[in-house]
């Protein structure tokens, strides 16, 4: 499949963004979280993040020459995206700088400026495929969809993170427990639209439910979402173990949802 | 005033031969699965009364292009004359271009892995030739029009299979068949 590079890119870079944000959010929280735990966590997301950004070169003809990607910002959404995500895994570079020299003040500054352009990067990661020539991806639900993936994923990951690191001290089920409900909403609103539009999002929407792909993806979502329900009804049991494995089923579930994306957009 | 050149195709005229289609493969090199130009039959419920037609395609030159829009590199650039061109010097091979065109014009070329797509043989227009398809036409259906000095009367901007003009306002139009004449026999 061409578009695999392009589902783990946007898989992990909006992952690398919300964790990022939860990460940058919690430490102005004052949350006490040590030294250690922040750079790991630091160091962490931007190895995912530049992982990321190898990964997308691998849908280019010519990857070497992607640097070019940039020149056409005043209208192309993607050089938009290339440019913003670059800045974004620039800066949690000198985010993990400061905290490895344990510098709160400017790591506060960086992280608050990084998070914004990560989320400048989602938008504009978003615009690239709301495309008329794609009726399945031409709605503002693919926006909806970039940014929950965020909101799904990155907390969670600093969450499973610091439960391993017994430095958890806030409740980050409520966020996914959430994120999922309004993710839950998008798809609806979204597979609505698709029974709605032209020909080939009604052509979208049958060939995403009848591939089993579809349902294993349901299907994760439903239990992940039991799990943290469970888990915020009954705080006591927070634990690595779970976060780890609702992270795991969450990442998975989102895997097949963009994998599903792409591989069943039809062209006008 | 500037020109505004796109394409007129003649359905009428046109019997699906294909010489537009291979003689642009053919002076291009395209690689095998490869057309800048491609012909295909239309619905015979056309014009009412049923024919057989064919239309010939291929980039429709749009007054809003949007390959120059989603190309990240700015690869594509509209002429004065209105002829979208592009360089594939400057491609990366994204194919982002081929996912945004309503058309889906730009083609991935495996070999050179870059987009390529119709350039009206703007080369060949700049020292007065025709372009390829336009040459070798065996019934003239292909003519290459300045929509800002002509409207024909009979050309529409839509086909059947072909997407809302809406989106990107192509340059291309066409010349529908006739109705032919119904004999009802008793």
């Amino acid at each position: 499949m061409h578009d695999l590079p392009l589902v783990i890119f946007t898989i992990l870079s909006q992952l690398v963004i919300g964790g990022f944000v939860t990460l940058w959010w919690l430490d102005r929280k004052k949350s006490p979280i040590s030294r250690q735990s922040g750079l790991m966590i630091s160091i962490s997301l931007v190895v995912l993040g530049a992982i990321s950004v190898i990964i997308s070169l691998l849908h280019l003809g010519h990857p070497f020459e992607a640097y070019r990607a940039i020149l056409n910002i005043g209208v192309s959404w993607l050089s938009r995206e290339v440019t913003f995500y670059g800045i974004f895994v620039g800066l949690s570079v000198l985010y993990t700088w400061f905290w490895l020299k344990d510098e709160a003040g400017k790591r506060g500054l960086i992280g608050g400026i990084a998070s914004a352009i990560g989320v400048i990067a989602i938008f504009s990661s978003a615009k690239i495929y709301m495309i008329p020539a794609i009726p399945a991806w031409n709605s503002v639900t693919t926006l909806f969809s970039f940014f929950l993936t965020s909101l799904i994923l990155g907390p969670l990951f600093v969450g499973a993170f610091l439960a391993i690191r017994s430095e958890l001290s806030v409740n980050i089920s409520g966020i996914s427990i959430t994120a999922l409900i309004f993710a839950a909403i998008v798809m609806i609103v979204y597979f609505s639209s698709l029974q709605g539009g032209l020909p080939q999002a009604v052509e979208a929407a049958r060939l995403t439910t009848h591939q089993l792909l579809f349902w294993i993806r349901l299907f994760t979502f439903v239990i992940a979402f039991a799990i943290l329900t469970f888990c915020f009804k009954n705080q006591h049991i927070q634990n690595k173990k779970i976060y780890s494995l609702v992270f795991v089923i969450l990442f998975v579930s989102e895997f097949l949802a963009r994998f599903q994306f792409y591989e069943t957009a039809i062209h006008l | 005033m500037a020109k505004k050149l796109g394409f007129l195709v003649n359905i009428e005229r046109c019997i699906g031969c294909h010489a537009c289609e291979i003689s642009c493969k053919s002076f291009y090199q395209l690689e095998p699965n490869m057309r800048r130009r491609r012909v295909t039959e239309l619905p015979e419920n056309l014009v009412g009364t049923p024919v057989r037609a064919f239309v010939s395609t291929a980039c429709n030159h749009c007054d809003e292009p949007a390959c120059k829009k989603a190309c990240p590199v700015g690869a594509y650039t509209k002429r004065e004359d209105g002829i979208v061109v592009h360089d594939q010097n400057m491609c990366i091979g994204c194919q982002m271009c081929g996912k945004a065109c309503p058309y889906g014009v730009p083609q991935y070329n495996p070999v050179k892995k870059k987009m390529d797509k119709c350039s009206m043989c703007y080369d060949r227009l700049d020292e007065g030739q025709l372009p390829i398809c336009v040459e070798k036409c065996p019934l003239e259906a292909i003519q290459i029009v300045d929509y800002n000095e002509v409207q024909p009367s009979n050309a529409v901007s839509v086909v059947p299979t072909f997407a809302d003009p809406s989106i990107t306002h192509p340059t291309t139009h066409f010349i529908l068949p006739k109705p032919g004449k119904q004999t009802r026999r008793f």
